[in-house]
């Protein structure tokens, strides 16, 4: 191996530009296959952990430690400043090493006392002094006086009927203090709460069902509040330490680290705190919420990675496949040197090592931008552009280990097409085996599969309790079995079908005449590229079948759940604002009906507006929904006609309470309606009806339409909502998260296979471009128009594509259609699950194949015009 | 008189070699017992029509295929029942291979020399100024440091035979050498083979060109895949194989319509007459 084609072997692939470019191009796929698997699977756990971090206050989400430190009285430890210190100190004590938190933000609320204006009546207005680090740059300031002093609220100042400059006076009870109003800043009380203050939100909103406002907060600095609490004999502080988590760039593995460390910080405060006695009590650290967030997240990792890794691990296969296929087209295309260093005696080893050798620098760059381009792609299209720092290591050592793999496969296929070149005849034994029909092999396993599938106890989407849901790999592997199993089969069944067309077409023009003679002898290689460009475009399609059926499913069930696209619960009835396509609800939960005794939910509704602004799906009931609502109207008589969701009897009474029942009669029994909740029985009663029974509940207000542009439209109305749902949201939640992403993962998967299976066609027509150089040259000696072989250039390998494209689409369907129900994490909520067929998709792929098809033809027709006849007469005699 | 044989003087042979080939359409008996022997120093021609088993013969001798039965030695190994991985080792260090188009005998990258020193190594041969001395023999030396694509058809055939020849080995195998060179360049190049059987070198080749049966020391006659004819010293002998049968040549042939002949042993003479 010493001699020139070895020490030559790493520079002289460029000059074989095709098969450079197909061992890139395999490496480069492979790489990004097995690349994208890490990366994925950490762009999703940082992802969900921000998505569950988002609805929580950052303040208290990890450390809220929090201490009654009185400024006044006889305790340990010395004066109130000395007490704060030690306390301070404790805490930072305790903190320390535990990394991803913020500076502290320290807090300081006082008891409530009364306020007025400095010589005016006392106005028994409430407040609390409170010192927050940064409180100011956090407020609207409306008035400001020079000199120091306090803030007051808008309110507070209505109230007292004070302004900046003026003072007030503040009393506790034990003691009082007179202090300047440095200014006057719009109370955070009054709008959606400023995430600054959201940890303060039981201070300044009060509890959510109490009636009484809470007292309005009057900001000072820590001396003028150390000064005044001393002055009015303030007998307990509430001082808080917050160490907000820095969120941004926080990744799930680091943010798991800093919620492990969150649990030792009340033991480190119990050894290191100072003791107390009497009303200071010992620095203690609320139950953050932060271990939750990160435990979620890992069960939505890990719910996604069998799926991730099953696919990545089938998109290296498919790449490896075509490494090995490489391989062979390596000694294709270097046939007589093969023959020539075999008739020498260079052995497989050799042959191997020469593969191994030549494709070692193309090799590391593919696999190089390969490992590049599977983190770019999963920062730019997956979850999350963040990533863990390790994940590019993690990456790149894969990529190694399956490249390393993938240039010995290929190099092992080599040496063996290599001596089947030159050493071995025609083996019966050979012959046999390419004839073996693997596709039954693998439809018994597709059937296996589905079986499987269909039998197992638990859904393919497994909801564990409370947690996300499970994508079951073979939900993923079925569809590539079903459909290469039986485009394989179909590509046979051509192979038999196509000679056919020799007999036809004899009157036909002369491009078509070709096509058919073409087709009909067409070889097997050709039909092996029809059977796996039929199954990369059926997966890709499949996925495309799952998610738009999925993403139908879950939308028709978060608008069965809300009953709308935007559900907003009222804090009382308010008209309905203009421009909106809506209608008004109530429901009241648990209300015994009779005879069955079961708690049912009671939907009241207005019939005559329902229609507009609630979601209704054809299967939900025999009749159309207005003609439903219509049964609920009528003169009143003796019973109430309700709708039922449910075993329900059909005559029966709703619990009033105090032994009265309201009686009603079922009219309709439903599938499902809109507002239903999981598991519960549902009645719908109209407006009419329920006022007179005296049935009121909570008002909700449903809309239809887009909701942003809904919530936008209520929030600008100044309707008074306790609280606005969307679809949105409610589909945002981890069981379909992992779900989509794991899908999303698969069509990633089919357009590798999909870009790879092209390449094989592109490379198929390369190699056997010498052949087609000597059919035009003496096809164009017989008078064949050059437009004429261009046409049937372009017909032949669009047929062959569009055969593709219909046997992929059309399994991808069969297997999606046959799968669909099962593909429900919700299988008990209304409505079952939905099928859909992703026209855009569809459509999309058929584009593609239409652009390789244009530009395969170009290619080929260009490089037959640019051939030199004579030598091509030459090469075929 | 000729100089001394580079390689002792072992020639190779075969003895009842028959190969079989299995096709979609049934088997094929390419060869049906072939006795012969390819003498130390010597050309042998191998001559008949297609399909009368020249190149299966060829490629036993070239230890890339393995007869179906029978013996055959290339020097002093046996053969016929190697492994693949020793008939390779056999054809590395013992067999020199010459295919029928000069390119395809050459690897388009390598210049001359290089070719040589390539050849040289596979062989293990490490004799100094062996390569050299070939150019000069095969008129090549201006031609070293040129690539197959810079060479005539001549040429190259030329460069494939040097490469073939380096190291000395038992025996080259060339499948009709001379076929694409036209008649100055096929006789120029058998005068070049001529030499260097001359140095000790045994060559088989397969031909239908007179030129290289003109300066064959033996030639073999084959049809229907069986020893015809031998031709030694301008004189054609039948062959008898081991089980005795004879070929008769076309042209008797056709005395024999039914196939059926008297054979009658006459004042030491073997007479074949129609019945």
């Amino acid at each position: 191996m010493g001699s020139p084609p070895w020490v030559r072997a790493p520079f002289l692939l460029f000059t074989f530009p095709t098969l450079l470019l197909a061992i890139a191009t395999s490496v480069g796929i492979l790489a990004i296959a097995s690349a994208s698997s890490p990366a994925f699977l950490s762009a999703a756990g940082n992802r969900a952990f921000q998505d569950g971090m988002a609805p929580f206050c950052p303040y208290t989400a990890t450390a809220q430690i929090t201490s009654y430190i009185p400024l006044v009285g006889r305790v340990a430890l010395g004066s109130g400043s000395q007490r704060i210190a030690a306390t301070d100190a404790s805490v930072q004590h305790a903190i320390t090493g535990i990394a991803n938190l913020d500076p502290v933000v320290h807090t300081i609320l006082g008891g409530p006392l009364s306020a007025s204006k400095t010589g005016a009546p006392s106005a028994f207005h409430q407040v609390r002094l409170v010192e927050r680090d940064g409180a100011l740059d956090h407020v609207q300031k409306l008035q400001s006086a020079e000199g120091s002093g306090v803030w007051i609220t808008d309110t507070s100042a209505a109230t007292m009927k004070v302004k900046a400059g003026d003072s007030i006076k503040l009393d506790s009870g034990a003691g009082h203090a007179t202090v300047r109003v440095a200014g006057v800043y719009r109370d955070v009380g009054t709008g959606p709460l400023p995430q600054f203050w959201c940890s303060l939100g039981v201070a300044i909103n009060g509890y959510p069902n109490s009636n009484i406002p809470p007292p309005r907060l009057v900001l000072a600095d820590r001396d003028l509040f150390l000064q005044l609490g001393t002055a009015l004999r303030d007998s307990g502080d509430q001082f808080i330490w917050e160490y907000p988590l820095h969120t941004q760039g926080l990744t799930l593995h680091d943010a798991g680290d800093t919620a492990a460390r969150l649990f030792g910080i009340q033991q480190a405060l119990e050894t290191t705190g100072p003791q107390f006695f009497g009303s200071v009590t010992l620095a203690s650290v609320s139950s953050p919420q932060l271990p939750g967030v990160v435990r979620l997240a890992n069960e939505t990792v890990d719910a996604l990675r069998g799926s991730v890794q099953a696919i990545s691990l089938a998109g290296s296969i498919v790449a490896l496949l075509v490494l090995g296929a490489a391989g062979i087209y390596w000694v294709d295309r270097r046939r007589s040197e093969v023959a020539v260093l075999s008739a020498k005696g260079a052995g497989s080893a050799a042959i191997m090592v020469k593969v191994v050798l030549e494709a070692l620098p193309v090799a590391i760059v593919a696999a190089g931008l390969g490992w590049y381009a599977a983190i770019a792609m999963v920062r730019a299209v997956g979850p999350t552009r963040l990533l863990d720092p390790s994940v590019p290591g993690q990456a790149l050592r894969q990529v190694v280990w399956t490249g390393a793999i993938g240039l010995l496969l290929m190099a092992a296929t080599a040496a063996a097409s290599a001596r089947r070149l030159t050493e071995l005849g025609p083996v019966r034994g050979a012959q046999t085996l390419s004839r073996a029909p693997w596709e039954a092999a693998v439809l018994l396993l597709a059937a296996a599969s589905l079986y499987e599938i269909l039998t197992r106890g638990t859904a393919p989407i497994e909801s564990g309790t409370g947690g996300p849901a499970k994508v079951d790999v073979l939900l993923l592997l079925f569809p590539i079995l079903f459909v290469a199993g039986l485009a394989g089969l179909a590509s046979r069944g051509l192979r038999r079908l196509l000679p056919r067309l020799r007999s036809a077409g004899s009157r036909w023009p002369p491009a078509m005449y070709l096509t058919s003679r073409r087709l009909a002898g067409a070889s097997r290689t050709a039909l092996a590229l029809v059977t796996a460009s039929a199954l990369a475009i059926g997966i890709l399609a499949y996925a495309g079948f799952l998610t738009a059926s999925a993403k139908a499913t879950a939308r028709a069930k978060a608008e069965v759940f809300l009953g709308s696209d935007v559900a907003v619960t009222l804090v009382r009835d308010q008209p309905i604002p203009a421009g909106l396509q809506a209608t008004k609800v109530e429901s009241v939960d648990g209300i015994i009906y009779y005879p069955d005794q079961v708690p049912v939910k009671a939907l009241i509704v207005n019939p005559r507006t329902l229609p507009a602004g609630a979601f209704w799906d054809g299967s939900f009931g025999a009749s159309s929904l207005p003609s439903l609502l219509r049964k609920l109207e009528g003169p009143p008589g003796d019973t109430a006609p309700i709708l039922a969701v449910g075993p329900l009897k059909p005559e029966g009474g709703l619990a009033l309470g105090a032994g009265t029942q309201a009686p009603v009669r079922i009219v309709a029994s439903l599938k499902a309606f809109p507002g239903e909740s999981p598991n519960e029985p549902l009645i719908v009663l109209s407006q009419d009806a329920a006022s007179r029974f005296g049935l009121t509940g909570p008002v909700q207000l449903w809309a239809r339409g887009d909701p942003a542009a809904i919530t936008r439209t209520i929030r600008h109305s100044g309707l008074d909502t306790l609280s606005v749902a969307t679809i949105d949201s409610v589909q945002a939640t981890s069981d379909f998260r992992a779900v989509s992403w794991a899908l999303g993962f698969l069509q990633a998967l089919g357009i590798m296979t999909g870009a790879i299976a092209l390449g094989g066609v592109l490379l198929y027509l390369e190699a056997r471009q010498r052949a087609r150089e000597i059919s035009y040259a003496l096809s164009r000696r017989m008078g064949l128009t050059r437009r004429a072989h261009a046409v049937s250039v372009t017909l032949e390998l669009g047929g062959m594509l569009l055969i593709a494209w219909l046997l992929g689409v059309f399994l991808a369907g069969v297997a999606a259609r046959i799968l669909y129900l099962k593909l429900d994490p919700l299988p008990d909520f209304p409505p079952p699950a939905l099928y859909r067929v992703p026209l855009p998709l569809i459509g999309l792929i058929a584009l593609a194949l239409l652009v390789v098809a244009a530009v395969g033809a170009w290619r080929v027709q260009r490089a037959a015009d640019r051939a030199r006849v004579a030598e091509v007469m030459r090469l075929a005699a | 008189m000729r100089p001394e044989l580079q390689n002792g003087g072992v020639g190779s042979s075969c003895t009842g070699v028959v190969k079989i080939y299995w096709s979609g359409s049934g088997e094929v008996h390419a060869l049906k017992g072939i006795d012969a022997v390819f003498p130390p120093a010597a050309i042998t021609a191998l001559v008949g029509p297609s399909g009368s088993g020249k190149s299966s013969l060829l490629r036993i001798l070239a230890c890339v295929d393995r007869p179906t039965a029978g013996q055959v030695f290339v020097g002093s190994k046996e053969i016929s029942a190697m492994s693949r991985g020793k008939r390779r080792s056999v054809r590395r260090g013992l067999v020199g291979y010459m295919f029928q188009r000069p390119a395809d005998n050459l690897i388009s990258y390598l210049t001359a020399a290089e070719h040589l020193e390539m050849a040289a190594k596979l062989r293990g041969s490490d004799r100094a100024g062996e390569a050299e001395e070939l150019l000069d023999v095969l008129h090549l030396r201006s031609r070293a440091s040129h690539r197959p694509s810079q060479l005539s058809g001549g040429e190259q055939q030329r460069l494939a035979l040097a490469s073939a020849v380096i190291g000395g080995p038992v025996l080259v195998v060339a499948d009709e050498p001379t076929a694409e060179l036209d008649s100055v360049s096929g006789e120029a190049l058998m005068g070049m083979i001529g030499q260097l059987r001359d140095r000790g070198t045994s060559f088989a080749v397969a031909t239908h060109d007179p030129i290289v049966m003109e300066a064959a020391d033996q030639i073999l006659h084959l049809r229907h895949g069986a020893l015809e004819a031998e031709t030694k010293q301008s004189r054609a002998l039948s062959v008898i194989d081991a089980s005795g049968r004879i070929q008769l040549p076309p042209e008797m042939l056709r005395l024999f319509p039914g196939r059926r002949a008297v054979i009658r042993l006459d004042e030491g003479e073997v007479r074949i007459t129609p019945p």
